[in-house]
């Protein structure tokens, strides 16, 4: 008995020293990342004025440093793929509403600080930089956002723009409930066949 | 071993030891294990089983996929398909693209599930559970990192994680068990460079495990290593030809990959499986608290299980997952990480800048360690009921983080993939095409886009794989602001200063006919209002109309072969790399210029177009590097007739 409990102790204590290790290194390695590229779905403005629902693939390309606001709240808005040196139009749709103009840096990226309208009713809206690409054709990009009462923007980090990518998956209660099943379950087999043994082993 | 199969013995020959342990025969793996694992599967794909065809980011599965160019290493794309692709080619031509596509993804989910079932089994050996294998299978066959890489297209990580948990043990024995070394490193590599660069990581680990053979063995060891590399011919030497004659400008680089990884919970989120760069693409991204609890729940069983990997497996497998592991998180780890960036825009290092998709050993360890780790806590003496419970839980809990992390996979790869429909005009377009066949210009102009027709998600442009041949479409996949071009496409330059001037209205078919493009593919989507140079161009005709596609005809098409005073010869595909072509004077093909085109015995230019210039002469015209490809072929075919010959007799000996 004593021996088995010894052996149980020093195998908690190096499952648990290479647990730490393995966490310390990627510890180590998380911070220093964050470079997980950070993509979202551009649209187009038609030569109509009107902005197809389909949009391509842009990286690094337009962000919003807060995605759910209150109206009259400050927030940046970046982007690229203009042409160096060109003014930007930022505007606020749904009602459309310019905030400013910007001017794109050499290498055609942008970033502006805009006051959003203290009038912006609650739900989606969008914001948009229109300019013109390097070969001078009309280019706009956007995003969208959520506008929310004042006092509610803390909820920001469990809201996802409209305009990036799909974003899919399950409900999480019932996943817990799931596993938390499987835990009783399994714990009640591995139980059963201990106690099957056991008594195998007393027989 | 009370994990509820046979022993070799039972199925009457003689126990096979492998790596000091007795090999656990195909056959001994239960039927329940391949039911469940054949649920889990159509539960994963659910959805996705319907008729029709699978798109999604680069997934793009239809009914009739073209044999990639690559196969005979024919540019101007890197070959990263092949040979795989090419049988997967022409089995559709009998059952569909769409069926043989999702009946193999159905059997490599299988697989994966029934071979870590298996390995873990083997290595739990006597002292282990029920429950190890069930874990390591959940966890290796249905958690985020298989059901993510498999929804979005990249069929290679299926392809390799089904395959690998029955081959690791013969890669590590490259010595002593040749034949079937040989045979799993060809099945590998037949996905391309992901399978082959993986088989040879643990090759060559087995190598150095068996070194006392080098000094006793010598020959054995050379002709071990040799017919390695002869069975990864098949897609080496397209790669090679591929890359000598020259990649895209500015390819992108592992930092436009890098893994999510910015806090300590997306370490752990890693550990389980996820991390893909692309987050709106990872399955089970919603749960990111109980994933990191998932991943820390076996990273932890794991430990535990560490010390039940038999001796002789725990550091060739150690060694291998934990380089994988490095690579995988290179991107973040100062000073490498600028090296890795420049090591993976080049030819050879392409292949690896999607970094996360490394980490295949790694999770192959973990799952069957956290499987080991699960049935050493099972099996813990305990003095009172109550802690024989709490252990008892606690070995459950890695097959609930396991089961947590499958469940968000479940109904079509978490609601990703459903099947689409193409509207009727995408079949009364190809088969123009294919009435009149010549180059296809794809619009919009970029390479992933959102379709309409498949509910509006990111998908690579579908127009080359639908239509086949020679297709023009843009190679800059805007993952990052500033321009890149993926493609050595002669061409583009060409296409694309037209395509601008098109968007401001220009009428462009003489241009595109002289980049000898034939059709217009456009499809409503994106900005394919903008090109009103195209709408309205008299040089083009509408040829089909439809909601969701156009198809133009270039009126001013100058024919496949044509020379400088208009006048136009006639050529014949036999296949790819060569054609029949009439005697003619100096004229162009409309081809896309590659180093390597000959007619007769005269070596081809390049035209002002980006297209193959042909001397004046006769004789066939031809692309003499397949040559060296159907080389590689032969030699990989007669190093697996070789080794499946081997492994037949010695196992008749053995009988």
């Amino acid at each position: 008995m004593g021996r088995t409990t010894s052996t149980a102790r020093r195998s908690i204590v190096g499952a648990f020293a290479a647990l730490a290790t393995a966490l310390g290194l990627l510890l180590f390695a998380a911070p220093v990342a964050g470079a997980a590229p950070d993509c979202n779905i551009s649209r187009f403005t038609n030569p109509d004025g009107s902005t197809d629902l389909t949009g391509y693939l842009q990286c690094s390309g337009p962000s919003l440093s807060q995605t759910t606001v209150a109206p009259g709240d400050t927030i940046t808005f970046s982007g690229g793929g203009f042409k160096g040196g060109s003014e930007i139009t930022i505007t606020v749709y749904s009602t459309p509403q310019v905030l400013g103009t910007t001017v794109a840096d050499a290498s055609g990226n942008f970033s502006v600080q805009v006051t959003l309208p203290s009038n912006l009713d609650p739900g989606a809206h969008r914001l948009e930089a229109s300019g013109v690409d390097p070969s001078g054709s009309p280019l706009t990009v956007s995003l969208d956002f959520t506008v929310v009462s004042a006092g509610q923007t803390s909820e920001a980090g469990a809201v996802t723009p409209s305009g990036s990518l799909p974003y899919t998956g399950s409900d999480v209660g019932r996943i817990v409930g799931v596993g938390l099943a499987a835990v009783v379950v399994g714990g009640a087999a591995v139980w059963g066949a201990r106690r099957a043994k056991a008594g195998r082993t007393a027989a | 071993m009370g994990a509820g199969g046979s022993t070799p013995a039972a199925v009457g020959a003689t126990p096979r030891r492998v790596l000091g342990l007795a090999a656990r025969p195909v056959g001994s793996v239960p039927v329940v294990v391949w039911l469940v694992g054949l649920v889990g599967a159509l539960l994963v794909m659910g959805p996705a089983l319907g008729p029709g065809s699978l798109l999604n980011l680069d997934l793009v599965v239809l009914s009739d996929p073209p044999v990639p160019a690559g196969m005979w290493g024919l540019g101007p794309e890197l070959p990263r398909r092949v040979p795989l692709w090419g049988p997967l080619a022409w089995a559709s031509w009998l059952a569909g693209g769409e069926l043989v596509t999702k009946v193999l993804l159905v059997m490599l989910l299988v697989a994966a599930f029934a071979g870590a079932w298996r390995l873990t089994a083997t290595l739990a050996g006597e002292r282990g559970h029920r429950l190890g294998p069930w874990i390591a299978a959940t966890f290796y066959a249905f958690g985020p990192f298989l059901a993510t890489r498999t929804a979005v297209g990249h069929l290679m990580v299926p392809w390799v994680m089904a395959l690998l948990p029955w081959a690791v043990a013969s890669l590590l024995s490259p010595v002593s068990r040749r034949p079937a070394m040989v045979l799993w490193a060809a099945a590998l590599g037949l996905c391309g460079v992901f399978g082959g660069v993986i088989a040879g990581a643990y090759v060559a680990v087995g190598v150095v495990r068996e070194r006392s053979q080098w000094r006793h063995r010598p020959r054995r060891l050379v002709w071990s290593v040799a017919l390695f590399l002869a069975v990864q011919l098949p897609w080496l030497v397209p790669l090679a030809v591929v890359g000598v004659a020259g990649t895209g400008r500015d390819l992108a680089r592992a930092s436009d990959f890098a893994p999510v990884l910015g806090s300590a919970a997306d370490a752990a989120r890693l550990v389980a499986g996820q991390g893909f760069w692309n987050t709106g693409f990872q399955i089970g991204q919603d749960l990111p608290w109980l994933s990191a609890l998932a991943g820390l729940v076996l990273l932890a069983s794991a430990c535990l299980g560490w010390s039940r990997v038999p001796q002789g497996w725990r550091g060739p497998l150690g060694v291998v997952a934990a380089v994988a592991l490095a690579v995988a998180v290179a991107t973040a780890v100062p000073g490498l990480s600028s090296i890795v960036d420049d090591l993976s825009a080049t030819v050879l290092g392409a292949p690896f800048r999607d970094s996360q998709r490394q980490l295949v050993p790694f999770l192959l360890l973990l799952a069957v360690a956290a499987g080991l780790g699960a049935d050493r806590l099972a099996t813990w003496r305990t003095s009172t009921p109550i802690a024989g419970s709490l252990v008892g839980i606690g070995a459950a809990l890695p097959l609930a983080a396991a089961i947590v992390l499958a469940v968000p996979a479940a109904g079509g790869f978490g609601g990703q993939v459903r099947p689409v429909h193409l509207p009727g005009e995408w079949a009364q377009a190809k088969a123009a095409v294919a009435r009149e066949p010549g180059t296809v210009l794809a619009l919009p102009w970029f390479e992933y886009y959102t379709l309409d027709i498949n509910r509006n998600r990111l998908t690579l442009g579908i127009v080359p794989s639908y239509f086949g041949g020679d297709v023009l479409a843009a190679s800059d996949p805007r993952l990052t602001a500033d321009r890149r071009r993926e493609v050595a496409d002669p061409r583009l330059d060409g296409v694309e200063a037209a395509l601008e001037r098109a968007r401001q209205g220009e009428h462009v078919a003489d241009a595109l006919a002289a980049a000898g493009v034939r059709w217009i593919a456009l499809q409503h989507d994106v900005d394919w209002k903008a090109y009103t140079g195209v709408l309205d161009d008299p040089g083009l005709e509408r040829v089909v109309a439809g909601p969701s596609l156009d198809l133009y005809r270039v009126d001013g098409w100058r024919g496949p072969v044509a020379a400088a005073d208009g006048s136009t010869t006639d050529a014949t595909s036999v296949v790819s790399p060569l054609l029949r072509v009439d005697a003619s004077g100096a004229a162009v093909l409309d081809r896309p210029y590659q180093a390597g085109w000959l007619r007769g015995w005269s070596a081809a230019a390049r035209s002002a177009d980006g297209l193959v210039e042909l001397p004046a002469g006769s004789g066939p015209v031809w692309f003499w590097p397949a040559l060296l490809v159907l080389a590689g072929d032969a030699l990989a075919l007669g190093a697996i007739g070789q080794s499946a010959y081997a492994r037949w007799s010695g196992r008749r000996e053995a009988q």
